[in-house]
């Protein structure tokens, strides 16, 4: 019970909202860092083929099993019970593009980058190499978090796009492996019902949530107290924060263009 | 919060300095001055605010109470455990703050670079990622990094720290080397009677906030200072109660 006692709560409730104005803070500071133009690009060249290339696979593999399932189950419903062949692609396409392929991609960008970033950063706290940053009068927020927050926002789209490819292509085969549905009737049907704008938010969505992932895991990583245990401790955060906020960032976004 | 003031009659000088973390006070009312090409000695048994002495003059944390006035905030501190950058090879780690506070060319980084190891004879080293040194290599680059842009005030915590007495020693002639080439004021926390005999000029001792002692290394068991005797010697009798009775 000590765990709900009225201290507690409140003082989780201040950790919170310590870590939200932090993160605010960061996210300003990264922002004018990078709008002054004081960003190495071989930094962020770095960062973002690093963290490109640690994600690529685990998000393929999701997105062709994602999309493998979901054209199992919208074959069986629309086709036998519908008869309504010339729906599925286009259905299949604006479940992945609008709401699937996003999310699940800031999904392993969290766990994987994410985490990465707050054990990347959380153990040069420990380590001092934060302080040995300050004490050259380097900000850590310039040096560190503003080219990994390029390259977040960067790659998650870029990824998404990829996602979004190889997720459609894995359904179109497997409705037509499974279900014998014309590639070309799929495709059709993708191309009738998928719009820019359905792909301007895709993309928007993603470019939110890598931006937020990365704000979240330098902010943990850079307020690592405690030794290498704590390092841990914050990682897991940095990965349930980062989910929290992608659910919610997904729900205001859509209900700001789809609500109405 | 530090004052700045390049007309300063000292190179450091805290004027009585407050810090407490929670409820425990770290410092008392310290007072010190450091002077240009001397070294002050912080020591004092652990957990009795050494270090926390290098964080108020390096600006990591804030005084509570007190002044510290500074004539250059031209710094470079060697980290107990080195603290290099483990994804810049040792020449980008000695260049960092040359490349991201100066506006020298490459040549000119690459000089000075080459100079800083040279200093502590890790030439031929450049390439190296910190985890492929040893322990005491790690600290000399360190050191390297520490005086690239040759500060004003140079600031080790801990130098000798975990280190075989050989490269020990090697790490106390690379400080006198360092004392001799730059004209810098110095400040060691240390518990190592070595390091204090060869390298300080000055010694501050600390004991449950206080300052016990404040002397010349040399004076230390000669004066009738019981806390200066009693760490001098090593002895667990005196007035500095840290040793456990069996």
């Amino acid at each position: 019970m000590a765990a709900f006692s009225k201290n507690n709560l409140l003082n989780r409730f201040q950790n919170i909202l310590y870590m939200v104005g932090q993160s605010y803070l960061n996210l300003y500071r990264a922002f004018c860092t990078a709008f002054k133009g004081k960003v190495s690009f071989k930094d962020f060249m770095y960062q973002a083929s690093v963290r490109g290339v640690d994600s690529i696979i685990i998000i393929l593999i999701t997105c062709i099993f994602i999309g493998m399932a979901l054209a199992l189950h919208m074959t069986n419903e629309l086709i036998e019970t519908y008869g309504a062949e010339t729906a599925v692609g286009g259905l299949i396409a604006l479940a992945i593009t609008r709401e699937l392929a996003p999310v699940v991609t800031a999904i392993v960008i969290a766990g994987r980058v994410g985490a990465s970033i707050t054990a990347e950063i959380g153990s040069m706290k420990v380590t001092e190499q934060i302080d040995a940053l300050r004490v050259m009068e380097i900000d850590p927020v310039d040096y560190l978090v503003v080219p990994r927050l390029l390259a977040g926002a960067t790659i998650t789209p870029l990824m998404t796009i990829i996602a979004t490819i190889a997720a459609i292509l894995s359904a179109m085969y497997l409705s037509f492996f499974y279900k014998e549905l014309d590639p070309a009737i799929f495709l059709a049907s993708v191309q009738e019902m998928l719009n820019t704008k359905d792909v301007f938010v895709s993309i928007l969505k993603a470019s939110c949530f890598g931006i937020l992932i990365v704000t979240i895991a330098s902010t943990f990583g850079l307020n690592v107290k405690g030794g290498a245990d704590a390092v841990g401790v914050y990682t897991t955060k940095t990965v349930v924060w980062s989910l929290i906020v992608i659910f919610i960032t997904n729900y205001i976004i859509t209900s700001i263009f789809y609500g109405a | 919060m530090i004052i700045k003031r390049p007309d300063a009659k000292h190179v450091i000088e805290f004027r009585n300095i407050t810090k407490t973390f929670g409820n425990r006070v770290i410092l008392d009312n310290i007072n010190f001055t450091v002077d240009k090409q001397e070294i002050l000695a912080v020591i004092g048994h652990s957990g009795v605010g050494k270090s926390t002495i290098l964080k108020l003059v390096s600006g990591l944390i804030d005084q509570d109470d007190g002044e510290i006035i500074l004539s250059s905030t031209k710094k470079g501190m060697a980290f107990q455990f080195a603290a290099l950058l483990n994804f810049l090879t040792v020449k980008e780690n000695i260049a960092l703050p040359l490349r991201k506070k100066t506006q020298l060319s490459d040549i000119e980084i690459d000089k000075k670079v080459h100079d800083a190891l040279e200093n502590v004879g890790l030439l031929g080293t450049e390439n190296l990622y910190p985890p492929e040194l040893s322990g005491g290599m790690q600290k000399r680059v360190s050191f390297a990094r520490a005086v690239v842009n040759e500060p004003d005030i140079i600031l080790y915590d801990e130098p000798t720290s975990g280190l075989d007495p050989m490269t020990s020693t090697m790490i106390i002639n690379d400080i006198c080397h360092l004392k001799k080439k730059l004209p810098a004021a110095g400040i060691i926390v240390t518990h190592d009677m070595a390091t204090i005999d060869k390298a300080a000029d000055k010694v501050v001792l600390l004991y449950e906030g206080q300052l016990v002692f404040n002397g010349k290394p040399c004076e230390m068991k000669d004066s009738n200072n019981p806390f200066g005797i009693q760490f001098a010697t090593g002895s667990c009798e005196g007035p500095m109660k840290v040793c456990i009775k069996h």
